[in-house]
C-alpha cells in the first residue's frame, strides 16, 4: 500500500530507541524525511546515522528535552531550518512512571506531566501553525493503555496518559477544520528497553523473582498472550501518519494484543 | 508499505457495492485473491466484472482471483454455501470482512419487531455465522483476520436509529468477546466503525433530503458535512484503506479493537 506520504517531512520525539526509533525507520522507507529527537544526543545522532545507513533515508537528529520550552522550540526550527516544513509529529519521547498509589510521589507526577503532558502540547503548539496553514497534518501520540484501564502499578502513567488522552480528543476538534488530523495510539507491553528498565519493579510488584516469569505473567495480560515488537507499533503510527488514514481523527487506536477488555 | 497480502484468500460480504466494493478492490489491489456475496445477482455480476477490470488486477489472474457468490448472509444455508464456494476456489480463507448489512431507521414509536429482528439477523447473527463458518480453517492454520464493519451507531445510538443502534452495539460485544476468546489461536478481530461515508445508502438519504425540502445538494449533506469536524464525507476507498492494514500482517498485534473512521464525528474521548 503506497502511503502517499513521500516528501513529507516527520518530527518523532524519543526516537532514538525502541518505537520511536523503528518509526522513524518506517518514515524513511516510505521517504518521509525525518527529524528525530532524544534527551541525549549522543544516541540520536548515532541512530540516525544507522538509519541512514541502512535505509539510505533523509534523517537529522538534535538533543531536546520535552520537559524545556527551548528544547522543543529548538527541535521545529533546526526542523523547519532544515526540511522547510512538518507535516508530521510523533510524540513518543518519555518514560513510563511505574509503582502504585504509596510510591508515588507529587516530584514524581510533576516530572511525568511535564515530559509528556506539557511536554508534547510544547511541540503540538510548535507545529500547529504550520500544519494548519498548509491545511495538512498529523500528530499522532503513543499513549500507553493504562490511560483507559489503570492497572494500580502504573498509577503516576495512568493519571498522565488519561490526561493525554483528553488532549487528543479535544485537539482532533480543534485542528480538524484545517486537515490536520489528531490520533493516539495505544501500547500494552512491548518489548523494549523501557520494558527492561522497568523490569525490576515489575517482577517485585507480580511477586515472581526470574525475568522470564514476569515477561511471562505480563504477556499474559493481553489476548494474544506475546509481547509486542516495537516495529508492530511503527506500522500503526505510519498508518495514522499516512494519506490513507485521511478521514481518521480523534481515535486512539488500542496497538496491545488485545489486552483492554473494555469495548472502546 | 507493504501489506503482505500477495497470495492471500478474502471473503467481503456485502461486496457489490459503496463500502465492500472498495474494500475487495482495495485487498484484490494487494495481490489477495477475494470473494464477494451480495443479494442482488446483477448487481453482484455488475461488481464482479468492475473488480476484475480494476487496475488492481492483472489481467492474468483476473479469472481467478475474483469470486461473485449470491448469497444472503442472513441466512444460514447461504453463508455455508458462500464459504464453501471460496473454499472450493481458492482453497482456505485468512480473511473475512463481514460488511453486508444495511442502516435502518426508526424510532421508539414506529420500529417494529421484524425490523429489528432483521438488523439482528444481518449484523449480529450474520456477521457471527459468518466467523464460525470459516473459523474451522483458521484455526487449523493458526491464522486468521477478521474485520467487521459496524456503523457508528454502536457508539453513539441516536433515537431516530433505534434497529441499527441497538443491533450494532450488539455486534460490537459480539466482536471484542471473539477477538479475546480466538487471540491465543492467532485469530484477531477487530471492528471498523464507519460514519458519514458517501455511499449510495447515505447518497439516497441526500436526495430524500433534497426532494423533501427542496434544497440544493451542498445544503442536503450540510447535516452530515457539519456534524463531524473535518466538515466532510468520507469516501469508501478511505475506509477500505484502514479495512486493508487491520488484516495485514503489518497490524499483527491489533486485536480486539474498534476504530472509528468518521472524520472525527464521535465525541467520547475513549475510542
Amino acid at each position: 500500500m503506497d502511503l502517499g506520504i513521500k516528501g513529507r517531512v516527520a518530527i518523532v520525539s524519543g526516537g532514538s530507541r525502541g518505537i520511536g526509533r523503528e518509526a522513524a525507520r518506517e518514515f524513511l522507507e516510505a521517504g518521509v524525511k525525518v527529524m528525530i529527537s532524544s534527551r541525549h544526543g549522543d544516541q540520536a545522532a548515532a541512530t540516525a546515522a544507522e538509519l541512514a545507513q541502512q535505509t539510505g533515508g533523509e534523517i537529522r537528529a538534535t538533543q531536546a528535552d520535552s520537559r524545556q520550552q527551548a528544547d522543543v522550540e529548538r527541535l521545529v526550527k533546526e526542523t523547519v531550518a532544515a526540511y522547510g516544513t512538518v507535516d508530521i509529529l510523533v510524540n513518543c519521547a518519555g518514560e513510563m512512571y511505574s509503582g502504585r498509589f504509596e510510591e508515588m510521589t507529587d516530584e514524581g507526577l510533576q516530572n511525568q506531566l511535564n515530559t509528556k503532558l506539557f511536554g508534547w502540547m510544547r511541540a503540538i503548539r510548535a507545529v500547529a501553525p504550520i500544519m494548519r496553514e498548509k491545511k495538512w497534518g498529523r500528530i499522532v501520540s503513543l499513549i500507553g493503555g493504562a490511560g483507559k484501564e489503570p492497572d494500580p502499578y502504573m498509577f503516576g502513567s495512568a493519571i498522565t496518559n488519561s490526561a493525554l488522552l483528553n488532549m487528543t480528543k479535544s485537539l482532533s476538534t480543534e485542528f480538524g477544520p484545517d486537515n490536520v488530523l489528531v490520533n493516539a495510539i495505544c501500547p500494552g507491553w512491548v518489548a523494549t528497553d523501557l520494558w527492561r528498565r522497568n523490569e525490576e519493579g515489575l517482577k517485585k510488584d507480580l511477586g515472581v523473582q526470574s525475568t522470564e516469569e514476569a515477561r511471562k505473567l505480563a504477556a499474559k495480560k493481553n489476548a494474544l498472550g506475546r509481547f509486542g515488537r516495537p516495529e508492530e507499533l511503527a506500522n500503526a503510527i505510519a498508518f495514522l501518519c499516512s494519506e490513507r488514514a485521511s478521514y481518521i481523527t480523534g481515535v486512539s487506536l488500542n496497538t496491545d494484543g488485545g489486552r483492554l477488555k473494555g469495548l472502546w | 508499505m507493504d501489506l503482505a497480502l500477495t497470495g492471500r484468500t478474502a471473503i467481503v460480504t456485502g461486496g457489490s457495492r459503496g463500502i465492500g466494493f472498495a474494500i475487495a478492490a482495495r485487498l484484490l489491489a494487494e495481490g489477495a485473491r477475494v470473494a464477494i456475496c451480495g443479494r442482488d445477482t446483477a448487481r453482484l455480476d455488475a461488481a464482479a466484472e468492475r473488480l476484475r477490470a480494476s487496475s488492481g488486477c492483472e489481467a492474468g489472474r483476473a479469472g481467478e482471483a475474483v469470486l461473485a457468490v449470491a448469497a444472503d448472509t442472513s441466512v444460514s444455508a447461504d453463508r455455508d454455501r458462500l464459504v464453501e464456494a471460496a473454499l472450493e476456489r481458492f482453497g482456505r480463507v485468512d480473511i473475512l470482512v463481514n460488511n453486508a448489512g444495511t442502516h435502518v431507521r426508526a424510532t421508539v414509536d414506529d420500529m417494529t419487531d421484524a425490523q429489528l429482528q432483521g438488523q439482528l439477523d444481518d449484523k449480529l447473527f450474520g456477521f457471527l455465522g459468518m466467523i464460525r463458518a470459516v473459523l474451522p480453517g483458521m484455526r487449523a492454520r493458526g491464522d486468521g483476520r477478521v474485520v467487521n464493519i459496524i456503523g457508528q451507531a454502536t457508539r453513539h445510538p441516536h433515537p431516530d436509529r433505534l434497529p441499527s443502534g441497538i443491533a450494532n452495539a450488539a455486534a460490537q460485544a459480539m466482536s471484542k468477546a471473539l477477538a479475546d476468546a480466538l487471540a491465543r489461536e492467532n485469530i484477531r478481530i477487530n471492528t471498523v466503525c464507519p460514519q458519514y461515508i458517501e455511499t449510495d445508502i447515505l447518497a439516497g438519504v441526500i436526495a430524500k433530503e433534497m426532494a423533501d425540502r427542496n434544497l440544493d445538494r451542498a445544503s442536503a449533506a450540510s447535516g452530515f458535512t457539519r456534524a463531524n469536524v473535518l466538515g466532510r464525507l468520507g469516501t469508501a476507498e478511505e475506509v477500505a484503506d484502514l479495512v486493508a492494514f487491520l488484516v495485514s500482517d503489518r497490524a499483527d498485534h491489533v486485536s480486539g479493537s474498534s476504530v472509528s473512521i468518521d472524520g472525527g464525528y464521535h465525541r467520547h474521548v475513549f475510542g
